[in-house]
């Protein structure tokens, strides 16, 4: 007989995993003890030598679903007690508390079957619950994972329930959420006018979207918008109540079978819609006509599936596809809390299905592509956070600050980094709160003092003024990092790359380290530096932002650029002459050497967008009109002060030869996005001769783009090269605090204080 | 501080105030110019104020002013910000070789003019002129010296439910001198509000120790004089977009360059925090004042976003309105 010391580190909290271990020691006659520590689980086992060795294979091999393991340390040590049986011990917490917390899960297959089985206690209870499912990080305040720290404390367990978390054969074995109809929460659903209606709140939620209201959600991470998908016409009117002229809205259907009647679904995708995660996937329209009014300017639709037992009862009332959008006003953050949400969202929603369970962090839905058989995500968000994105190398504690308007941070700790959720655009007040009060809660749940702050180059940015405040006051290093070197290394830690790469890094803005703004950007480097070795000819932007919104004026400068004025059959708007000014004298007109502002003035030459009503709308809308063909545009590549400048004024005047002679935008758009992927794998291929690098990361916003990520990716491989895109962080701005944190590691800074 | 001084230090934003205590302040530190006041209050006989200021303007004539007229506008202004009765000014000219004597005299009359409009005297003076290519026409600083009347403004006398006014239509300076410089555009006419503002800040001060603080938007704008205001406090300023007075003609000429009239230099506007109390009366009597038809309540003062501005924008945001490093760069990704 022997007894063995087990530290496990991981995902091992409220995931089922002391009742799994109970199961296994019963088969394997093990006794000894167990109990959760900060950093894990501890337990001490005693039994025979084969027993002890089959039970940590199964350990192992056949830990429950939603746990990970991480570390274990196995340690024999003396017999020094003979233990009769086998306990729980309670939770102690040690001073280097630490300890992965698991993400928000969907309902489990089993809770999905006793919710709509009648003869269980929890028949239609809409927060049913178990060690497999539920809420996590939204309802969590603080560490080590017990009831009294979630938002759950103000539910006392009533004794059925309290038998079950009890009891470690229960699948409810210290299932903090637990809960029933008797003392857990409860939905109930709110008027227009602010007056609880006192009937069946899902039937009555039903009922409003029948009949062609808007319904104020409460679900896991935050309040949803909902409608009816098929009524094109309240569709609409909910477009004009949030401010949201065009951007897609998210679907959630009934089931996989109900969103294969609108979209092609492969392999890959099926597994991404079902997987506990739940994410928003983003899938190929069968027609192109389909759910216009959803989304008007490409060629997917966002999906999901229900992941809460209220999304299961609602689409039992006999509805079919939901239309699920983050409950916000423009440009707030998502709602969470009850009051706030029956305020803002008076002038929205024509009701209200409520909870009294509080959400104590907001999590947004996350929305994942598939590309390459992989996941490829643009938003990562609920169902993710806060599981780490593990690195092969020990960083120790950095806090990098991300972006702005896709802002995101992340925390390092050893070989996690833990990236945030979704934030939003910082230029309001109450997304900068909601950033900075998310800071504070990652440092405390991980119990991570970061001794080195990364942020943007950029000086305006608020994270760049956060990341400069908090390193006075904490008196922590700050290091500077350029926005595009850090896309690279976000896309070199998402494949664990440590050689020197390439990267093709194509964006709309970024903050140069020459004070212009780039975007289109070729370097050569790794975490701890890079060089710019090629770029293209710098656009004008006249207005600056402004220039981004009403993008017509970037049509303007590029002709003005190549033709040293703006053509009479292109001048769209009476301000031509001014812009024509402005350009001239370079009036509030910044420089930016962007592959999405070219993409912007591609879309108004050719006359199909003329004005942005959302980022990027540009490049999305040339993405989902072009049609498939060889033909591309002839380009120069000028070597400038050693780097390769692609020159776009000849390729503009082609596609001004072609709009003149009426081709279809649809031909020119494909042409240009041809010529871009030439001009990539011409430049790398290169840089590659000069330098000997072999291997390349394709990141920034641009790689959002289905026509060109895989034709770049291709076309650079053909050349010889290794190409890298990514598969566990966004390619946009999101992506970007990773990276900071790995430059700031290796000292890649900008040094400029 | 980078190697070389840019032009962004030059802007009146984050970088200048590097500029100015980093190198600056360091070497001539003593109480008054460490406050950074528009204007310092020194003891003497009695209580005075004293402040300084550096006129480079291009073009030097402008509609609604030239370079002469803002110099005696900004000194006397300065004073009055602070609480003073401006007297005196002093007067230095650096002048580009080649500059017209015609010209010259246009200016000379235009501060003669304004100095009479203001009841100052200029006191002392000094002219250099410098080589052809070594400077741009015309540079001019004024200091003022004025026997101080109200000694209760400060911002530690700001409190949460205050009120920010403002006496006029924001931006119209900045604006109308950029418009003149480039000639942007026809049928635009923007005329700057270079004005002496001694009657206005009478007007205001009249309501004694219901203002609590007071200041004159100029370079930078109302959103970084009221960053100014709640730097470092436990308070912050809240404003509403939909009671922001701006005239259609700067809005136009904004929309148009991409700028943002609460950053656009004013010369002839005070805007000021002031006891709710007072706040409808002070606006009335305003609005019957000479260059303050357009007086409006702009805000409040809060205890949530200490040490921020912000703006409440029309449909619902709050909108974080920074001190701007430099230029406004591009942000949008
Ligand atoms: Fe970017
Ligand atoms: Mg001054
Ligand atoms: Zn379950
Ligand atoms: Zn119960």
């Amino acid at each position: 007989m022997k007894t063995i010391r087990l530290d496990i580190n991981g995902i091992v909290q409220g995931v089922g995993f002391r009742p799994f271990i109970h199961k296994l020691v019963n088969d394997y006659n093990i006794k000894g003890w167990i109990k959760n520590t900060s950093s894990g689980v501890l337990m001490e086992i005693q039994g025979q030598d084969k027993s002890l060795i089959n039970f940590i294979q199964d350990l192992i091999f056949k830990n429950p679903k939603l746990s990970v393991i991480e570390k274990i340390k196995v340690e024999e040590i003396e017999n020094t007690t003979i233990y009769r049986d086998f306990k729980i011990i309670k939770s102690s917490e040690n001073k280097e508390k630490f300890t992965l917390i698991s993400p928000d899960v969907c309902i489990c297959d089993d809770c999905l079957r006793e919710l709509f089985d009648k003869r269980n206690r929890r028949y239609r209870y809409p927060f049913i619950n178990c060690t497999n499912c539920g809420p996590r990080f939204t309802i969590i305040k603080d560490i080590p994972y017990d009831r009294d720290k979630t938002t759950m404390k103000n539910f006392k367990m009533c004794e059925k329930c309290e038998g079950e978390y009890r009891e470690i054969n229960d699948r409810r074995y210290h299932a903090q959420p637990n809960c029933c109809f008797d003392c857990g929460p409860e939905i109930y659903f709110i008027d227009k006018e602010g007056n609880k209606i006192e009937k069946d709140p899902i039937k009555e939620t039903a009922n409003y979207i029948r009949e062609g209201k808007i319904v104020a959600i409460k679900g896991i991470g935050g309040f949803h918008l909902c409608c009816d998908a098929l009524n094109g016409e309240t569709v609409n009117e909910l477009r004009k109540r949030k401010h949201r002229d065009e951007k897609p809205f998210a679907l959630m259907a009934k089931n996989i079978e109900s969103i294969k009647k609108w979209c092609f679904i492969n392999e890959a995708e099926e597994k991404m819609l079902t997987s506990y995660k739940r994410p928003i996937v983003l899938l190929r329209k069968k027609y192109d006509k389909t759910f216009e009014y959803i989304s008007m300017d490409n060629r997917y639709l966002g999906f999901m599936l229900p992941y809460t037992p209220v999304h299961y009862l609602i689409f039992e009332e006999d509805l079919d596809v939901l239309v699920m959008t983050s409950a916000n006003l423009s440009d707030f953050p998502i709602e969470y809390k009850n009051e706030e949400a029956l305020e803002r969202l008076s002038s929205i929603a024509d009701g209200f299905l409520m909870n009294d369970r509080d959400i104590y962090v907001r999590c947004d839905d996350s929305v994942v592509r598939e590309f390459n058989g992989k996941e490829y995500p643009l938003r990562r968000s609920r169902g993710y956070v806060p599981f780490p994105i593990k690195i092969n190398e020990d960083i120790g504690k950095i806090l990098a600050c991300g972006a702005e308007q896709k802002s995101s941070f992340a925390l390092s700790r050893n070989n996690y980094i833990f990236l945030s959720q979704h934030i939003g655009d910082m230029k309001n007040i109450e997304t900068f709160d909601f950033y900075m009060h998310q800071i504070n809660h990652f440092q405390n749940l991980f119990n991570v003092k970061p001794v080195k702050i990364a942020c943007d180059f950029h000086p305006d940015y608020m994270s760049t003024q956060y990341a400069i405040k908090k390193s006075k006051e904490d008196g922590v290093l700050l290091c500077f990092v350029q926005h595009h070197h850090a896309h690279m290394a976000s896309c070199m830690a998402d494949n664990n790359l440590k050689k020197d790469v390439i990267g093709v890094i194509w964006d709309g803005t970024g903050y140069g380290i020459d004070g212009t703004i780039w975007g289109g950007e070729f370097l050569a480097g790794n975490y701890s530096g890079f060089k710019r070795l090629g770029s293209i000819k710098p656009i004008p932007l006249p207005g600056g932002d402004r220039a981004v919104k009403d993008i017509y004026r970037i049509g303007y400068s590029v002709l003005y650029e190549t033709y040293n004025k703006i053509p009479e059959d292109f001048r769209f708007y009476e301000d031509y002459l001014a812009i024509e000014k402005m350009l001239n004298k370079k009036i509030n007109t910044p420089y930016a050497s962007s592959i999405g502002r070219l993409f912007d003035a591609i879309a108004s030459i050719t006359n199909v967008k003329q004005k942005a009503s959302y980022e990027g709308q540009g490049a999305v809308v040339l993405e989902n009109i072009s049609q498939k063909t060889e033909e591309y545009y002839e380009f120069e590549i000028k070597d400038i002060n050693d780097i390769l400048k692609f020159d776009w004024t000849y390729v503009i005047e082609q596609v001004v030869y072609d709009v003149r002679k009426n081709i279809s935008p649809s031909i020119i758009s494909a042409k240009f996005m041809n010529t871009l992927i030439y001009v990539s794998s011409m430049i790398v291929e290169r840089i590659g001769k000069m330098t000997g690098i072999k291997d390349v990361v394709l990141s920034g916003g641009v790689f959002q783009n289905m026509y060109l990520l895989p034709q770049v990716k291709r076309n650079i491989e053909l050349k010889g090269f290794n190409v890298y895109c990514h598969s566990r962080v966004s390619a946009n701005d999101e992506g970007i605090a990773l990276g900071q944190c790995l430059i700031a590691y290796h000292g890649g800074d900008i040094k400029c204080v | 501080m980078d190697d070389i001084i840019t032009l962004s230090y030059g802007s009146g934003g984050r970088k200048t105030s590097e500029l100015i205590e980093d190198i600056i302040l360091p070497h001539f530190r003593n109480e008054e110019l460490s406050k950074l006041k528009d204007g310092a209050v020194l003891e003497g006989f009695e209580k005075m104020v004293f402040s300084t200021d550096s006129f480079v303007v291009n073009p030097y004539f402008f509609p609604g002013g030239d370079i002469g007229k803002l110099s005696v506008c900004g000194t006397v202004n300065d004073i009055c910000m602070c609480g003073g009765e401006p007297r005196y000014l002093s007067l230095s000219f650096i002048i580009e070789e080649g500059f017209k004597t015609k010209d010259f005299l246009r200016i000379i009359e235009s501060i003669e003019k304004t100095a009479k409009m203001c009841n100052v005297e200029v006191v002392t003076g000094d002219t250099k002129v410098v080589e052809k290519g070594k400077g741009d026409g015309i540079f001019i600083n004024t200091s003022g010296i004025g026997t101080l009347k109200y000694d209760f403004l400060g911002e530690d006398r700001m409190k949460d439910g205050d009120l920010v006014i403002v006496t006029g239509n924001i931006g119209d300076h900045g604006v109308a001198v950029m418009l003149e410089r480039e000639q942007l555009f026809t049928g635009i006419n923007l005329v700057s509000d270079c004005r002496p503002l001694n009657v206005l800040s009478k007007e205001i001060l009249y309501f004694k120790e219901n203002i609590k603080i007071m200041r004159d938007p100029t370079r930078g704008g109302l959103a970084t004089t009221l960053n100014e205001f709640v730097e470092g406090l436990e308070l912050g300023i809240e404003l509403y977009e939909d009671r922001l007075p701006v005239s259609n003609e700067v809005n136009t000429a904004c929309e148009i360059l991409g700028i943002d009239p609460l950053y656009s230099a004013n010369e002839g506007k005070i805007t000021a925090v002031v006891s709710p109390d007072i706040a409808e009366e002070l606006i009335e009597k305003l609005r019957k004042t000479e260059g303050g038809e357009k007086a409006a309540i702009i805000g409040k003062v809060t205890s949530n976003h200490k040490g921020r501005v912000t703006l409440k924008t029309e449909i619902g945001g709050t909108r974080i309105l920074t001190k701007l490093s430099g230029m406004q760069l591009p942000r949008i990704c």
